[in-house]
């Protein structure tokens, strides 16, 4: 009976609720506002689905893993991102230019192959893959290429959720907030999902989030003349 | 030190070096003679001979192939060999269209004494699968008609080599066929008879042609040899017999190819980034196909994976007949180091990554980005190719900046709340791309935060999205 149970485990087909696999590098700098809210923080899940707008602050709610992925001097991939990305931006938010590569393959079906063949390389320490559907069993090929290459992909879709549950490791969802973004986690493997929270980016943006007070109107009434 | 020269006879060099199975009987003929040159064992098994024409030969057997004789597909292919013999051997000479000439009495001591060449000789020849004749003689020309006479021998013996020449028929020496009839009929029999003959009384009945010839099979004229310098590039075809129409299983001809370049690439210590693949299509253009690899490589897998991505996104219009494989350019060696504790399991270097990305993608999709000193938004970001690192950038850069840009921007249709700004561009007068804009950072009412701008005339447009 163990035996059988050693066979099934060793085989990765029994899934058992302490079992996790974790990254080689699990410091966790500059996330200190994610992890209060997840415990671990995105370096804790492999692959991470994300579904957000486009534009809303997605990846700056990345921005702070891919900084301390970076630091093992391997490469980060962004395949078929929406529009060109803006190398200013990204140098200042701390990124090493010359270890990002922006692939933009002609189809939507060379994409996944870009991203299998990234993540199991070794050579990556990150893939963001824009995308849109996906189904199980690519899901699962990406996830194995994951773990052969010691890389995390992030998942990017628009904001329509997918009409299954994929085996992801972590799938959350973005919503525009006035402070930063809204963070609802759909899954995370391992735990029950903590309830929606609200990540602060003031600190590190603060021209990017509204002001406090909303009353700071342009539009000052006239002073009326006193009927009295 | 006496001279010794080897010759090699290869009897049927286009039918051993055909792409093909060999149960079907195969003949080569040549055209303008209308003789079987070649045959295969199949072929003479069912009866067929050398010299045969083709109407006999058609009718002794309803299935032979029959492949047109090409003389220049011999020499390219004896080229092969002699490069190939190279490694063990250094004086090699071209006997057009069948045969190599080697001198080998330098080799003897290297190899100690005429077996142990021989023995390396051999095992460099037997995995080529062509059939051969040979025969050492002391003169190049005594050792090239024993070797075509089919005598195979071996030795240093001086006697028994001049024995073996002076033994040879009057066939097996070339001549002239009137000067051969007019030798038979004062009497002279074989080789022997003809040298016992005074060379001033030959030359008074015969020709000069017969004298040379025969001065120097005994050794008393010089015979002039060019030898063999091999070529530093890789440059190798395959003829297929049939032809094929479908690019996977083009692959295995391929293989073929890449295991002699492997062979080749190895033997010099060098590795290759470029490939050059040709692929003669029947009524088409010849296909060049250029595989490259960010990384220098050697091994038939790697090149084979390589090609296999380029053969997918290329559709065969017309079946393939023939295959050429060129390499030209050629990189030394690189020692590369991997952590040993990090305990990584992918095991591609990021220079390999990038020739597969790039042999399936194409060239262009794969790209860096790179800082430009330029205070237009357009242009302060651009494309360049990977792994090619440039230094920090010297010059001042914005503090905000959007993570996406759109390229062209787009007109502003909608709502927006104005947050910061503006911050006035005014810049490129001297190119013709002026540009003069309020920059602002705004929100619309989806949350989507914006980069925008205002042009002189007041027209608001998209420029960027702070993702």
């Amino acid at each position: 009976m163990n035996h059988l149970l050693d066979h099934l485990k060793n085989k990765g087909w029994v899934w058992q609720g302490d079992f996790s696999r974790p990254l080689a590098d699990k410091r966790t700098a500059g996330e200190n506002e994610l992890l209060s809210h997840l415990p671990g923080g995105l370096a804790a899940y492999d692959l991470v689905e994300i579904h957000s707008p486009i534009g809303i602050g997605e990846l700056r709610f990345l921005l702070p893993r891919l900084e301390v992925n970076s630091s093992d001097r391997r490469l980060q991939v962004w395949i078929a991102p929406p529009h060109k990305p803006n190398a200013e931006c990204l140098h200042q938010a701390g990124l090493e230019l010359s270890q990002l590569w922006v692939i933009r393959p002609a189809a939507a079906r060379d994409a996944l192959w870009t991203a299998e063949q990234c993540l199991k390389s070794g050579a990556c320490h990150s893939v963001l893959l824009w995308h849109g559907e996906l189904n199980v069993a690519q899901v699962k090929r990406l996830q194995q290429a994951c773990q052969q290459g010691r890389a995390q992909l992030f998942l990017l879709h628009g904001e329509k959720p997918q009409s299954q549950s994929l085996p992801v490791s972590l799938s959350l969802r973005l919503q525009p907030h006035d402070r930063g973004l809204q963070v609802t986690i759909n899954k995370c493997r391992g735990s029950w999902p903590p309830a929606p929270f609200t990540l602060e980016m003031h600190k590190r943006w603060p021209r990017l989030c509204l002001p406090r007070c909303q009353e700071t109107r342009n539009v000052i009434p006239f002073p009326r003349a006193q009927a009295s | 030190m006496q001279a010794l020269w080897l010759y090699l006879h290869f009897p049927s060099l286009q039918l051993d070096t055909l792409y093909t199975q060999q149960s079907l009987p195969l003949a080569v003929l040549n055209k303008e003679k209308n003789q079987i040159v070649q045959l295969n064992q199949r072929a003479m098994e069912s009866g067929l001979s050398l010299g045969m024409g083709l109407g006999t030969a058609a009718a002794l057997s309803r299935d032979v192939q029959i492949l047109e004789y090409k003389q220049d597909l011999e020499t390219g292919k004896l080229t092969e060999i002699a490069r190939w013999l190279y490694f063990v051997t250094s004086d090699i000479a071209f006997c057009p269209p069948n045969g190599l000439l080697l001198r080998i009495h330098h080799m003897l001591s290297l190899y100690g004494g005429l077996e142990g060449y021989w023995e390396a000789l051999k095992s460099r020849l037997e995995p080529l699968a062509v059939k051969f004749q040979y025969a050492c003689g002391l003169t190049p020309q005594a050792a090239r008609m024993l070797a075509r006479a089919g005598h195979n021998l071996l030795s240093q013996d001086r006697n028994l080599l001049s024995t073996r020449v002076a033994q040879c028929s009057l066939e097996q020496a070339e001549l002239v066929d009137k000067t051969r009839l007019k030798l038979s009929r004062v009497g002279v029999k074989n080789v022997g008879e003809l040298l016992a003959v005074p060379a001033t009384e030959l030359a008074r009945r015969f020709d000069m042609q017969l004298v040379t010839y025969l001065g120097q099979l005994s050794g008393l004229f010089h015979m002039p040899v060019d030898f063999y310098h091999p070529p530093a590039i890789f440059d190798q075809s395959l003829e297929l017999m049939y032809e094929i129409e479908s690019s996977p299983i083009l692959l295995h001809p391929i293989k073929r190819l890449l295991k002699d370049l492997q062979a080749f690439l190895r033997l010099r210590d060098k590795l290759t980034d470029e490939l050059l693949l040709l692929l003669s299509q029947r009524d088409a253009e010849i296909i060049e196909l250029k595989v490259n690899s960010a990384q220098g490589e050697y091994q038939l897998e790697k090149w084979l994976e390589l090609i296999n991505l380029k053969l997918t996104n290329l559709p065969l219009q017309q079946p393939v007949y023939a295959l050429r494989l060129v390499v030209r350019h050629f990189v030394e060696p690189q020692g590369q180091s991997n952590d040993l504790f990090s305990g990584r399991q992918g095991q591609t270097s990021v220079a390999q990554l990038l020739s597969v990305l790039q042999a399936r993608l194409g060239p262009e999709a794969v790209s860096c980005l790179q800082l430009n000193d330029d205070f237009r938004p357009e242009l302060s970001t651009r494309y360049a190719p990977p792994l090619r690192s440039s230094g920090p950038p010297d010059w001042p850069l914005a503090t905000l900046r959007p993570a996406f840009l759109l390229e062209p921007p787009q007109p502003l249709r909608e709502k927006v709340r104005l947050l910061h700004g503006p911050e006035r561009i005014q810049t490129g007068w001297w190119d013709g791309h002026a540009i003069d804009r309020d920059y602002f950072i705004a929100r619309n009412t989806q949350g989507q935060w914006l980069w925008i701008f205002r042009t002189r005339d007041t027209q608001w447009y998209v420029q960027g999205l702070f993702s």
